[in-house]
């Protein structure tokens, strides 16, 4: 009742002021298509939909697609409560990637990567990005980005939108083929950026949380040396400093018109996320970018994600990476995860072996038995049963 | 009209160029001694020094990587990009890094993105010693589902693998019998 109330005060509040010419979604720019837009098929812009629609299609049978019907709900609802009247025209995927990453197809697809997820600190910071997206759904920038790359020589790699763009080879964030020619311009980043903190704000999230997301990102990147720096994601979006500074200050002025849009719902985003935690974050693990999973994953113990998890997840990534004393790390690692209730199995296992490798038989055999207690169907139980003979 | 006729066939025999039929029973590759049962082609592609990329009905279909005498620090694959980084084999692995190390290398092989999930891990006597056995699948971009069975070992510090792989539908089963059969009969 109470958020009732605030939404309807900070509307008239927003409605009040200068900027505002609130179209019927309740920000301050018109979108550019109408409410279950759908183009007619002998355009340009008909055959764009018709390429799109036929990766839609594919998208949904992928073996890379995300079904877990908790999370599933919660992401299509989040999108539903920002897109507002445009809800139905929306139609959200989330996809097994643990790269950075969440696009906007101009038919109303949504592809969301399952390492944009474990990024996200909580349900504001989620909003601002999807917010962000919505932002270039509602002003056709994809159209016209396309449109301007129609005349070059681009256009036809541009063309052969495949499957390929779930796993992140071929166009992302938004078909992007070939970067630098896709990227949005500047005032489009603009345009996103302020209908996604408008969104926010409007649903009553603490738009602070956007430039946080975008800084910690921004910081991310400049730090980042590995394979993920010409990441899809940025190459369509472009991020400055100056566009950072921008969104902070905007950011600042939307909070302090409403001291109600303060919620971040980390607690929930945590719990819903978790049920996916195991699946996406040995994912990330497997890409062996090993300083981003370690600042990951020392980020997750402090948001709540079960200490079990990330304690395992911390001795794979030192295990894996296995230089100096990252043997040591790993154990104490994975024995700190063995002392909770919810440890993986595979936990017992992993220090089982790295038992076996300091010649510690007895802890060794210790550990797989446990494992085999834990996990008595596993598929490696045969190799499990042969150290429990020959460590006798 | 003889001279249009001759430059096509040169063309279509040149396609095929660089495969070599693999037509004997038994057969070294890459330090390893098999006995192959149908007849495998070997394929020009060079994945690395220590490798040898055999099929019988296209490498998308099915494919037969044959993994030599690789020294300690040695990647299986060369890598094909720098955004793809290898890891190395190092003597005195146990199993499950072998497994680790088979499966990470692959998955970078297929482009990186590629999720391959390993299973059925388990010892075996072969050549003499104990070495290791497991299965893999995984979905092609495509979505194409493809399986795997895998022999690894280490023999005087030095590994030795063939990693067998094809489409779930029929391609696997048309020859897993026969790569168990030159897996349990390998001698080194």
């Amino acid at each position: 009742m109470l958020l009732t109330w605030t939404r309807t005060l900070y509307l008239i509040l927003i409605s009040s002021l200068p900027f505002a010419n609130a179209a019927p979604l309740g920000i301050s720019l018109e979108p550019l298509l109408k409410v279950n837009y759908k183009p007619s098929l002998g355009t340009d812009e008909g055959g764009f939909w018709y390429q799109v629609e036929k990766l839609e299609q594919e998208t949904k049978r992928s073996p890379y697609r995300i079904t877990d019907p908790a999370i599933n709900q919660y992401l299509e609802k989040l999108v539903c409560d920002l897109a507002g009247e445009y809800c139905a025209s929306i139609r959200v995927y989330l996809i097994d990637n643990p790269g950075f990453n969440a696009s906007m197809y101009p038919n109303g697809m949504m592809h969301i990567w399952s390492g944009l997820l474990l990024r996200v600190e909580n349900e504001a910071q989620l909003a601002a990005i999807l917010g962000h997206e919505i932002g270039h759904y509602l002003m056709t920038h994809q159209l016209q980005r396309y449109r301007n790359v129609k005349n070059t020589t681009s256009f036809s790699a541009f063309l052969d939108v495949g499957i390929a763009a779930l796993t992140g080879i071929h166009g992302l964030g938004t078909l992007a083929m070939l970067p630098s020619v896709y990227a949005f311009s500047r005032d489009q980043e603009h345009e996103a950026d302020t209908i996604g903190l408008e969104l926010m704000a409007l649903r009553g999230y603490d738009p602070i949380q956007a430039s946080k997301v975008w800084e910690g990102i921004i910081e991310e990147r400049e730090a980042d040396q590995s394979k993920e720096s010409p990441s899809l994601f940025w190459q369509t979006h472009p991020s400055s400093n100056k566009r950072a500074d921008k969104l902070r200050t905007e950011a600042q002025r939307l909070s302090s018109l409403n001291e109600h849009a303060e919620s971040i719902n980390q607690a929930e985003y945590i719990e819903v996320v978790s049920q996916v935690y195991p699946q996406i974050m040995a994912n990330h693990i497997s890409l062996q970018e090993y300083e981003q999973a370690e600042v990951l994953l020392h980020k997750h113990e402090t948001l709540g994600y079960s200490p079990a998890n990330v304690s395992f997840f911390l001795g794979e990534l030192y295990r894996l990476r296995g230089q100096n004393d990252d043997i040591k790390l790993a154990m104490n690692a994975y024995q700190r995860a063995i002392s909770f209730e919810d440890s993986p199995a595979e936990a017992h296992k992993q220090l089982g072996y790295l038992f076996i490798k300091e010649n510690k038989k007895t802890q060794a055999f210790v550990q797989f038995q446990r494992y085999l207690e834990k996990n008595p169907d596993a598929t490696d139980k045969a190799m499990i049963n042969y150290y429990l003979t020959t460590l006798r | 009209m003889r001279i249009l006729f001759a430059t096509i066939a040169i063309l279509f025999l040149s396609s095929c160029a660089g495969y070599k039929l693999i037509n004997a029973k038994s057969v070294n590759v890459k330090g390893m001694n098999v006995q192959p049962q149908t007849m495998w082609s070997k394929t020009p592609d060079s994945l690395g020094n220590n490798v040898e990329l055999w099929t019988v009905d296209g490498r998308q279909l099915n494919q037969l990587i044959f993994i030599g005498a690789l020294a300690n620090n040695q990647r299986l694959f060369t890598p094909p990009s720098k955004e793809l980084p290898m890891p190395v084999f190092k003597a005195g692995m146990l199993p499950n890094e072998m497994q680790d190390l088979v499966s990470s290398s692959l998955k970078n092989l297929y482009g990186g993105d590629v999720d391959i999930t390993t299973s059925n891990l388990r010892p075996t006597e072969v050549a003499g010693q104990i070495g290791f056995r497991f299965n893999l699948s995984y979905f092609t971009k495509n979505g194409l589902a493809k399986q795997g069975d895998v022999l690894v070992l280490e023999k005087d510090k030095r590994l030795y693998s063939m990693i067998f792989i094809a489409t779930k539908l029929h391609y696997f089963d048309k020859h897993a019998p026969e790569f168990d059969h030159m897996a349990n009969s390998i001698i080194i």
